[in-house]
This record gives structure tokens, C-alpha cells and sequence, in this order.
């Protein structure tokens, strides 16, 4: 996504005082955002998510409590677990800890693993996906079937294996996570590169005696990344979900005072029937959060369609 | 200033070899505005690209004759010397200009990273350089018209900056592959007048493309027909249009409407589809579609591409039974 905009300030920055220079730029990009920004539901999206970030980064400031503070485990008096009430908004679970405090920590815990995983899967995936792509040929082949057996394994049944393998913590649920994203992305990149590499443009930037690089870098893949970008954003939403599944199963994230939804959502059934709460409140975050992350997906992909460009 | 002699360029398809040139020979002066006539399918743009060294290779490629440009063997040439020669030397204008332009990147870098691939231009030399092509090209505002992407101009105005990007480095050879067949008629003049004076101003020579003989017929000095991978006639452009001796191009001339004629005429055509190049023909490739040929010779023999008789050295035809060539006194 740089590389345009990289290229505006070269021409922008050389002309000095030219007037010319105020000349409004709008390139793919530019028209991409002015129509994002004209999409009501893709905005609502970026909102929550936003919100979500706001929560995430303030949370000292804002959560009631520290969230492993078990200050108030003597009010379970055996009972568990209180529901909501005015001093605990979203109620307490059953070791006495704030719920409202660890749904906004929780929010840091889920937001970082769902954008590291995504990051990690999208370094791996546009490698292998530009070398099958670009160099074509052996290299085309060894990748795609590499991909291939990686997409034969269920999604989940994937990162099951590799937190085994690896071991808990939380990078390497990151790790488990962001891999299984890579064939996904690998994939799109190829299939969207072969089109670019045929394109017109390209011929003519070869035509031209351009390097192989520059015509690879410049030409062939800031124009091939906008659907890997749309899934990039997908995938930010079925990250949250797939890390609440591990920590459903007991292989998310092993430190407790750390909060994370996923876990949060893990520990309840045994508490469903008496405090349905302790379910309800981290449910609904990885709810919103995977909406939003889905409206600006959706968004990001009707303002990147071609069809739409004028 | 470039000598195709001979040369064939094979596709291997899954239906077998495919031998889209076929023999061809071609010779252009500097200075000189060559057409490249011919249908879809008849090898023009095929030659071009090898001339380009830019065959989709390893699917098609060069299996005999020689190119040579300044005297300089260009078939067999390392890439990274074609390369070089891409863009500083020979330069291509391509037929639509709507998507041979990157839509992510400013027309302005567009020059500036041709210019900078071959010239040692610092980026601020560099930018002078595409302002003073642009307004060369037509382009008005042309520094205002840096920052523009290619989606902001008109079709006409994408192909005055694929000009302009195509002389950047004053390449002494310039190719334009059916440079207006994309645009509107009123825009189609346009170009090709800015193609006439690109090479008049700028000492370049111009190999057109097309397949449309009336834009020939403004632009080029001499013309080449080919057909079938083949070049079936070759006159300076005056003598092809006063005197069309092979029966395939005067039934591409036929087929052209006339503004004079009555209006409710059918046009002619010519019967038959051209040979497909699996075909395997041993004699002329036009001799199923002939209306002038001769029973056994035109079958088994393809004819050489030789002076034809009565007219100036420089009409050549490939033609065991040519058009004769009208008496001047008589048409006069």
C-alpha cells in the first residue's frame, strides 16, 4: 500500500514550489478510502473497532479494576457467582474478579493476537505467494502443492496441532493462528499476480526495459494486493474466533492473570446455569469485534473492486 | 537502420507447432515510416514483439532469420543486453491505452522511472524531462499533469502519454502497434498526426501496425501487406493504393467503403477465412481464397516476393498471377 503513495511524494517533493505540485492526486488508493468513507456500514465497522482499540489501549485508565484483582472473592460467600450489579457492571466470576475489567483487558489480549497472527500469516503467505506468482515454474509448483496439503488440514484441526507442537504461550498461539492464514493468502496473491502479469501495463513496462524487480515491486504487486488486503481484514475476524476455540479447548492462552476472551468463554460452562453473565459479556465483544472486523472487510472490498472505479 | 531477414518465429501449441512468422523480410531506412498491414492472425504483431525481443517465450520463439538493428544481431541476444536496449533504443506503443498504463502510479513517475531506467537524469532532471514530453505530446497544463493517474484522462490523452513515455529516451526506432485501432475516429487522426510528427521532429523511424489500411494510407511511406505469416506485397504507399497487384490486397482495398459510392451498396469481402497456420500448406497461402489462380502452380508453389513487372523496382508482390498495373495515361 506504500508504494503508490511513495511514489506521489517523489513527484510531489522534486518540483519544489511548482504550483502544479497542489494538484490533487487521487489514485486507486485515494478513491478506495473516499469510497470507504462514503460506506455507512463499513464506517460503523471501523467505529467498533476503533472503540475496541480505544478500550485496549486505555484500559488502566478505564477498567474499574486490575483484572487479576481478587478483591471481593470473600462476597462470593460460596455462591457463585454475583451477576450484574451496580458496583460490577458485568457482575464477577468465580474467583472474584471484576468481569467488566477483564472484558476490557481482554481486549488488548484478543486485538494483539488477531493483528500479530493476521501480520505473521500475511509475511509468510505474500512471500511464498509472490515467488509462485512471479518466478513461476519449479518454484510455482513446490508452493502450490505445499499450500495444498496445508489446506487439506481443517483450519482448526491445523493450529490444534501446531499449539501442541509448540507448545502454550501466547506467541505461539499467534504463530498457530497466523499459519494457518498463509496458504489462504499465498494463494489469492498467486492467482491475482497471474493476472496482473499479463496485464497490458506490465508488457509495457517490460517494453520499456524496466528491471524484473522494479516491474515486480512497482508494477505487478501494488496492483495485485487489494483482494489479499480485503481477506487480511477477513481473517483479523476468524483470528478472534479460532483463538476463543483454543482457548476453548483448553490451549489458549496458559496465563490466567493475562485475560483474554477466548479463555473467559472457556471457563463458563461449568457456571452457565448459575451465572449465565460470565458467557454473555465476552461473547458479545468477540461478537462485535468479528462484525467489525467483517463490515470493513466488506467495505474494503466493494470500495477496491474495479468494477467501481470510475 | 533494421534488417529482418528470413525470419520464422514458431508457437508450440497443444494442437502442435505453429509457425505464426514465416520468412519474413523487412528492411527500414532511418527516418522512414514503414505499415505493417494485415489481419488478425497474419503475424504483424508477432514480428513486432520479436523485433522486441519480448516473445512469450518458452511457448513461442525465434527459429531462423536475423534482426538487426544499426548492424547489431539482436536474435540470440542475452536479456539482460535486450534489456538495456528496450525503452533506450526500440520502443513500443501498444494498442490500448486504457490499460497499458499502471493504475496505481501517477503518470509523471511513469516517465520519470523510464527515464531514470536508462538516463542518468537526477529525479529533478528527470521531472523537466516528462513536463517538456508531455507538452510536447499535447498533453495541456503538462506539469499540473504529473501528479494525474492514468483513470483521470481521457482515452486519447492515455495515449499521448504512452507516446510520451515511449520517446522519453529518444529511441531511434519506434513501434506502434495498432496505436488508434482503441479510439474514437475524430481521436484516431489526432494520434497518428502526433505519431507523423514525433518522427519528423525527433529523426525517429516508426514501424505502424495496423490493420487498417486507411491509416497507412496517412501515415506511412512505404507498406508492407502480409498474410499467413507472410509478406505477400510491399510498395512505397502511393504505388500500393494506385496499383494493388496481389489479389489480397486489392480485395482489402475493395472491402474498404467509399464515401463517393452509392450508399445502399454491399461491400465487398473477400470469400473464405485465411489458412489457419496449422494448416500445412505447401503453395500460397491465399490461393483457396484467389479469384486469380492458377490451377497447379499457386497450389504447389509458394511464389517468391519479387519486382513486379511494369512497375517501379520498389513494388514488390508475391503472386504467380499479380493485378497488372493500370496504364497511367489510360486512368489519367
Amino acid at each position: 500500500m506504500s508504494l503508490p503513495e511513495a511514489e506521489i511524494g517523489a513527484v510531489g517533493t522534486t518540483g519544489g514550489r511548482d504550483p502544479a505540485d497542489v494538484a490533487p492526486p487521487t489514485g486507486l488508493w485515494k478513491d478506495a478510502l473516499g469510497r470507504l468513507r462514503r460506506d455507512r456500514s463499513a464506517m460503523a465497522g471501523l467505529a467498533v473497532i476503533a472503540c475496541f482499540a480505544f478500550l485496549a489501549i486505555a484500559a488502566p485508565l478505564i477498567a474499574p479494576e486490575p483484572p487479576s484483582s481478587r478483591t471481593y472473592l470473600e462476597r462470593l460467600e460460596g455462591a457463585c457467582c454475583p451477576g450484574p450489579s451496580a458496583g460490577h457492571l458485568f457482575g464477577l466470576d468465580d474467583l472474584g474478579r471484576d468481569a467488566l475489567s477483564r472484558v476490557i483487558y481482554g481486549a488488548r489480549t484478543s486485538l494483539l493476537i488477531s493483528v500479530v497472527s493476521v501480520a505473521i500469516g500475511l509475511g509468510i503467505g505474500l512471500v511464498l505467494g509472490a515467488l509462485a506468482g512471479y518466478v513461476g515454474g519449479a518454484a510455482d509448483a513446490v508452493v502450490m502443492r505445499l499450500v495444498d496439503i496445508m489446506l487439506a488440514i481443517p483450519a482448526l484441526l491445523f493450529a490444534i496441532g501446531l499449539v501442541a507442537a509448540l507448545g502454550p504461550g501466547l506467541v505461539q498461539l499467534m504463530v498457530a493462528v497466523g499459519v494457518v492464514n498463509v496458504p489462504i493468502f499465498a494463494r489469492l496473491l498467486r492467482g491475482s499476480m497471474l493476472s496482473v502479469r499479463e496485464s497490458d501495463y506490465v508488457s509495457a513496462a517490460r517494453s520499456l526495459g524496466l528491471r524484473p524487480a522494479r516491474i515486480l515491486f512497482v508494477h505487478v504487486l501494488p496492483n495485485a494486493l487489494s483482494p489479499v488486503i480485503v481477506a487480511a481484514t477477513l481473517a483479523m475476524a476468524t483470528a478472534i474466533v479460532e483463538v476463543a476455540g483454543l482457548g476453548f479447548l483448553g490451549l489458549g492462552n496458559p496465563d490466567p492473570s493475562v485475560p483474554e476472551w477466548g479463555s473467559m468463554l472457556a471457563n463458563t460452562p461449568r457456571f452457565l446455569a448459575s451465572a449465565p453473565h460470565l458467557a454473555l459479556f465476552p461473547g458479545i465483544a468477540i461478537v462485535l469485534a468479528v462484525l467489525g472486523f467483517n463490515l470493513i472487510g466488506d467495505g474494503l472490498r466493494e470500495a477496491l473492486d474495479p468494477k467501481f472505479r470510475r | 537502420m533494421l534488417e529482418i531477414a528470413g525470419l520464422e518465429v514458431e508457437f508450440r501449441t497443444q494442437r502442435g507447432v505453429v509457425r505464426a512468422v514465416d520468412g519474413v523480410d523487412l528492411a527500414l531506412e532511418v527516418g522512414s515510416t514503414t505499415g505493417l498491414v494485415g489481419e488478425s492472425g497474419s503475424g504483424k504483431s508477432v514480428t513486432a514483439l520479436a523485433i522486441m525481443g519480448l516473445l512469450p517465450e518458452p511457448a513461442a520463439r525465434v527459429i531462423g532469420g536475423s534482426i538487426r538493428l544499426d548492424g547489431v544481431e539482436l536474435v540470440g541476444m542475452p536479456e539482460a543486453q535486450l534489456r538495456r536496449r528496450r525503452g533506450s533504443e526500440v520502443a513500443m506503443v501498444f494498442q490500448d491505452p486504457m490499460t497499458s498504463l499502471n493504475p496505481v502510479m501517477p503518470i509523471g513517475a511513469q516517465i520519470v522511472e523510464t527515464l531514470r531506467a536508462h538516463l542518468r537524469h537526477d529525479r529533478r532532471a528527470a521531472r523537466r524531462r516528462a513536463v517538456e514530453l508531455l507538452d510536447f505530446v499535447g498533453i495541456p497544463g503538462p506539469s499540473e499533469r504529473l501528479a494525474s493517474y492514468p483513470h483521470q484522462l481521457s482515452g486519447g490523452m492515455r495515449q499521448r502519454v504512452m507516446i510520451a513515455i515511449a520517446i522519453a529516451c529518444e529511441p531511434k526506432l519506434l513501434i506502434a502497434d495498432e496505436p488508434t485501432t482503441a479510439l474514437d475516429v475524430t481521436i484516431q487522426a489526432q494520434i497518428l498526426e502526433l505519431l507523423r510528427r514525433t518522427v519528423d521532429e525527433r529523426g525517429m523511424t516508426l514501424l505502424l501496425i495496423t490493420h487498417d489500411l486507411g491509416v497507412v494510407a496517412g501515415v506511412c511511406d512505404r507498406t508492407n501487406v502480409m498474410y499467413a505469416g507472410k509478406v505477400v506485397e510491399r510498395a512505397p504507399t502511393a504505388a500500393l493504393f494506385r496499383a494493388p497487384s496481389h489479389h489480397y490486397t486489392r480485395g482489402l482495398l475493395q472491402s474498404i467503403p467509399r464515401l463517393d459510392g452509392p450508399r445502399k451498396t454491399i461491400l465487398a469481402s473477400i470469400e473464405g477465412l485465411p489458412p489457419r497456420p496449422s494448416d500445412g500448406l505447401r503453395g500460397c497461402p491465399f490461393a483457396p481464397r484467389c479469384p486469380a489462380r492458377l490451377d497447379d502452380r499457386c497450389w504447389d508453389e509458394m511464389p517468391p516476393l519479387e519486382r513486379l513487372p511494369g512497375a517501379t523496382a520498389a513494388h514488390l508482390v508475391a503472386c504467380w498471377n499479380p493485378a497488372p498495373v493500370p496504364d497511367e495515361r489510360a486512368s489519367a
